[in-house]
């Protein structure tokens, strides 16, 4: 009980940084968050077009004028979206299919792309990539543990896998309405034991 | 890019040649402000459509196979008995698509035969239009049902996709009913909506199936003509034996218009 407190506080603390923000853009992966491996799928798209961009606009930030910084990284965004979309539709039609409108919808993240606008862009290449990659891979495991919970009281299964013989125990969780009061439980117990956190430490 | 990095710097001149340099350069100075951002964008964008572009002569044709793969799957799905499967120059208001599925190969002569046809409807579901694919057989017998796509709700409508229940409407003909006495599938509780969605699509693909079978036989490309006649003659002998009491839809069919394929249909048993 201890240990998931002390995760429930870790990660409060990563939220009073800009993560939060990024508590928003979870918002369109809400909705195909219904089986584990769609969350995982949606988590490292996003990841890799994070990383991708802060990479890139990393490299440019010294050739892109002040001006264009931001309409580059949208185009950025765009680009790699479209990319991941023409490789997964070719490679993994399935998984495209399953994630549907919502992985080029990655392309709209608009909290993911002002963090790369004003923070990755100002970092040199390596610390960019790192921390895009973190916020990325935060994202997934967050996407990942709600998809997980959906999958396993919605539809009893995990992966795919039968879990409980019955049917499935918490039929809402399995739709979009059951997946925002999860994630505002969620938010709601991370914001809690942050603010426990910060309670104790003075 | 480089280029474009050290023309802040200089005066814009080479690349666009001297004349386009001068241009710029002689314009006011807002304009100038203006302008060289929006070139400078230009270029970043088309260099993005060159790099999208070149990414799509490599995956457009891998991507558009694995589509065309997974509709064959489908369709083999709902008419297993054929293996190849073609468009057909059939158009019915009813139907979004008519294909025709034909038998395999046969070793020693190397003919198909017309096994049936899969016809693909828009079903009106609980959570907006999906499409259906309706397999049916030269009896006018479904052979298969499978819903291309559907949002229906999870853990209620989706049972239309379970084999379970559109398994019901496997050798079925004429016009289905839901739930009551006859000719009828039973809903699953709770979904009533969508599974009576799914019994409407399936009626207007036995209705259209119908059509094409009574009336379309001389549209059928020429040299499958001929295979055409005999199989369907022994296949109706196979419906007969199966289950004698479901010619509903050959009469209804018949009722319109008497094609050759209907002649024989009838005649041969």
């Amino acid at each position: 009980m201890s240990a998931i407190r002390k995760w429930l506080e870790d990660l409060g603390a990563t939220v009073k940084k800009p993560t939060a923000a990024f508590l928003m853009s979870m918002c369109a992966a809400l909705a195909v968050t219904t089986r584990l491996q769609d969350g995982v799928a949606i988590g490292l798209c996003i990841t890799v077009v994070l990383v991708l961009s802060s990479l890139t606009i990393s490299l440019l930030s010294s050739r892109v004028p002040e001006k264009l910084r931001e309409v580059t990284v949208l185009l950025l965004f765009a680009v790699y979206t479209t990319a991941a979309d023409m490789l997964l539709s070719a490679w993994l039609p399935s998984q495209n299919d399953a994630l549907g409108i919502f992985l080029p919808l990655i392309a709209a993240s608009g909290s993911l792309i002002a963090w790369v606008d004003r923070t990755a862009s100002r970092m040199p290449l390596r610390p960019a990539g790192l921390q895009s990659a973190l916020t990325g891979l935060r994202m997934t495991a967050a996407l990942a543990g709600l998809s997980l919970l959906r999958e396993l009281f919605g539809s009893g299964t995990v992966a795919g896998f039968p879990v409980f013989a019955s049917t499935a125990p918490v039929r809402l969780l399995s739709q979009p309405a059951g997946g925002f009061l999860l994630f505002g439980f969620l938010i709601a117990a991370v914001q809690g034991a942050a603010a426990a956190g910060r309670r104790k430490k003075p | 890019m480089k280029k474009d990095g050290k023309k802040r710097l200089a005066p814009p001149a080479g690349k666009f040649g001297a004349a386009g340099g001068r241009l710029i350069a002689r314009l006011p100075a807002p304009a100038r402000e203006m302008l060289r951002p929006a070139l400078r964008l230009v270029l970043v964008m088309l260099a993005a459509v060159l790099a999208l572009s070149v990414l799509n002569v490599f995956t457009a044709n891998r991507a558009a196979a694995q589509r065309l793969e997974k509709n064959e799957t489908l369709l083999r799905g709902v008419l297993p008995e054929a293996t190849i499967f073609t468009e057909t120059a059939f158009r019915d208001e009813r139907a979004e698509m008519i294909y025709a599925g034909y038998t395999e190969p046969d070793d020693l002569t190397g003919e198909t035969v017309l096994a049936g046809y899969c016809i693909q409807v828009r079903a009106y579901g609980f959570g907006g239009p999906f499409e259906l694919l309706v397999g049916v057989d030269l009896d006018s017998a479904v052979t298969g049902v499978k819903p291309v796509s559907h949002n229906e709700t999870v853990g209620r409508g989706d049972v239309i996709g379970t084999a379970d229940f559109l398994g019901q409407f496997e050798g079925r003909s004429g016009t289905l009913t839901v739930g009551g006495d006859g000719n009828a599938v039973q809903a699953v509780s709770g979904a009533t909506f969508s599974c009576r969605a799914v019994n409407e699509g399936v009626n207007e693909a036995l209705a259209v199936a119908a059509d094409v079978l009574a009336g379309g036989e001389e549209d059928v490309p020429g040299e499958e003509q001929p295979d055409v006649t005999p199989d369907a003659a022994s296949s109706a002998e196979d419906g007969q034996t199966n289950g004698g009491d479901e010619n509903a839809a050959p009469t209804d069919a018949a009722a319109g218009t008497t094609g050759e394929g209907e002649e024989s249909l009838v005649g041969n048993p």
